[in-house]
């Protein structure tokens, strides 16, 4: 895959290396504006890819552009940091710090150095992730949910072109996923967001194009409805566990849901979701290594 | 607020509210205007188009502003009193060590280890030859990095230089430890060695760190360097107090000068990589 114009975001042939691992191996893809969605199991890269996108590890080989620029040069690193919001998987917040002041200390090392502008940037952004009201609370008093939303306002900070976000829904409730869901997708629209998420009804809802990791590769790359159209036909109900079936589970109406390979002839065939076309792209890929093995 | 209409049924006409919005209805009546005003939907309706909103916006914002803008801590402050800007406090102030706690720990460790060099003899000297170095050492250990700042990745993530925070921060670490540490030397018995060359080991021990943190971690360097400075210590050791003597006077000193310069050279050509995860920029 070649490099778009207008991509904003251009891997190629980026592999990264702890040891003898391979977190990346050789990938090569290219973002525009808009919301893309990451899926993979644990340890499948996510995290490692994210990173490089943050600007804070440097691929072992292949190279990386970032807004057009290279990120390997500090000065042109320095530059997409300017334009950078990331939020890391984990986040630990300072002792003793209010959700205002930890998203102040933040815009500071964002070169916002006007008290006065740096304030009301402060308070734009706790309004948008719905914190205002608790601007004062000390975060170790807040929610998990809460202190996710702190560290997602300064991920805001500036409007960035280039938000990373690592499982930015992490500890939200139903209502406050809504309310980031359309933070994030007015975002989208003038910049670059990537999210990864284990949660795949936030792709379904929010993301134009999703992208499978595992194993440190993209195992697919596509829109959200291609994704799905992969699960079309296997995925049926049944009155009990189909043999065979890849996975199955007993739903809330007492019948059985089933994913698979094929559905058996007469099968009650369903709408799959994306959870579906993960699941059987990722069990899929799992039988062809499996027969590479045996072969 | 009420969203009812007096039951009265009465309502302040143009002129009141004219009046009222000029400051001219007197104390009285504009006490009663302004509690009707509270009650009644309609004075308000028609009140609304006649104010300037942007004075009560600004009202509003300095209200704000001054619930949600955290207070200065004391640190916080003393770094604006020395001339520090106030974005530069703030950054000082996420460092756990320059909270109070942290600082105050290094006080009592310090005045601990002249107590005893003090009464102690010549293990009491040894211990402050340990003590009075590492205070500062350890402080840039936990100023900065994956171990201690669980903001680690955004805050490289931003585009302040992760070298000057790192600096700023191991400045202000030996401003508030190294007096302390020279006070400690002042106070120690029968010495010739003035307490301005205490400043020596620990500068040199801190610029060490700094430079191993190119490699590795603040916390690791850190590592490295007291157990090089405990070797150092072992090495010179005497019963009779005179590794004291032999480490602040005379030879020792130039090459405190000389292990201190060269560090900070390393430093600063390898600081860029202080601007990734793995140092490998």
């Amino acid at each position: 895959m070649t490099a778009r114009p207008h991509a904003t975001v251009a891997l190629t042939g980026v592999t990264r290396k702890y040891g003898s691992t391979r977190a990346l191996d050789d990938v090569t893809l290219t973002m525009s504006t808009g919301v893309t969605g990451l899926l993979g199991p644990n340890g499948a890269g996510k995290t490692t890819l994210l990173r490089m996108l943050a600007t804070v590890l440097a691929p072992t080989d292949g190279s990386l552009r970032l807004l057009g620029m290279d990120p390997s040069d500090p000065t042109e690193r320095t530059d997409v940091r300017r334009s950078l919001g990331y939020l890391p998987q984990e986040m630990g917040f300072p002792s003793g710090f209010s959700a205002f002041r930890f998203v102040d200390y933040m815009a500071v090392l964002k070169e916002w150095t006007d008290k006065d502008a740096r304030h009301d940037e402060v308070r734009r952004v706790l309004d948008l992730v719905g914190l205002r009201d608790l601007a004062t609370k000390r975060l170790r008093t807040l929610s998990g949910g809460q202190r996710r939303r702190a560290a997602l306002a300064q991920a805001l900070i500036g409007d960035p072109r280039l938000l990373i976000l690592d499982e930015p829904t992490t500890g939200l409730d139903p209502e406050q996923r809504a309310a980031l869901r359309g933070v994030l997708s007015a975002a989208g629209h003038d910049a670059t967001v990537v999210l990864a998420t284990h949660q795949t009804e936030d792709v379904a809802a929010l993301c134009e194009r999703v992208i499978v990791v595992d194993g440190g590769q993209v195992r697919w790359d596509g829109t959200v409805q291609d994704l799905v159209a992969t699960a079309q036909g296997r995925v049926w109900l049944a009155d009990a566990p189909t043999p065979g079936a890849q996975s199955s589970w007993r739903t809330g109406t007492g019948r059985h849901r089933n994913v698979g390979a094929a559905a058996p002839p007469g099968a009650e065939l369903v709408e799959p979701t994306v959870e579906d076309a993960y699941l059987l792209l990722l069990g899929d890929r799992a039988a062809a290594a499996k027969a590479e093995v045996a072969a | 607020m009420t969203t009812s209409t007096p039951a009265s049924g009465w309502h302040a006409d143009e002129a009141l509210l004219d009046r009222y919005l000029r400051g001219d209805a007197g104390a009285a009546l504009g006490s009663s205007v302004e509690a009707h005003l509270l009650r009644c939907d309609s004075c308000r309706d028609r009140i609304r188009p006649l104010v300037d909103p942007a004075p009560l916006r600004d009202v509003w914002a300095r209200l704000e502003e001054s619930v949600q803008a955290p207070r200065p801590g004391v640190l916080q402050r003393v770094a604006r009193r020395l001339g520090v800007a106030e974005h530069d406090a703030l950054l000082l102030s996420a460092a756990p060590a320059l909270r109070a706690g942290w600082v105050l720990g290094t006080t009592l460790a310090l005045a601990f280890a002249a107590v005893a060099a003090l009464g102690g003899g010549a293990r009491g000297v040894l211990l402050f030859l340990v003590v009075a170095p590492l205070a500062p050492v350890a402080g840039v250990a936990v100023s900065y990095g994956p171990e201690v700042d669980g903001a680690y990745e955004p805050t490289l993530a931003a585009p302040y230089s992760s070298s000057r925070l790192l600096m700023l921060r191991a400045l202000a670490i030996l401003v508030t430890s190294m007096p302390l540490a020279a006070l400690g030397g002042l106070l120690l018995p029968g010495s010739a060695w003035s307490a301005a060359t205490w400043l020596l080991p620990a500068a040199a021990c801190v610029a060490l760190t700094l430079a191993g943190s190119t490699w590795t971690s603040p916390a690791r360097a850190a590592t490295v360097v007291a157990v090089g400075w405990l070797g150092v210590i072992a090495w010179a050791y005497a019963p009779d107090g005179s590794a004291a003597t032999a480490l602040l006077t005379g030879p020792a000193l130039p090459l405190y000068v000389a292990v201190g310069l060269a560090a900070a050279l390393v430093f600063r050509a390898r600081s860029a990589r202080l601007a990734l995860m793995g140092r490998n920029a």
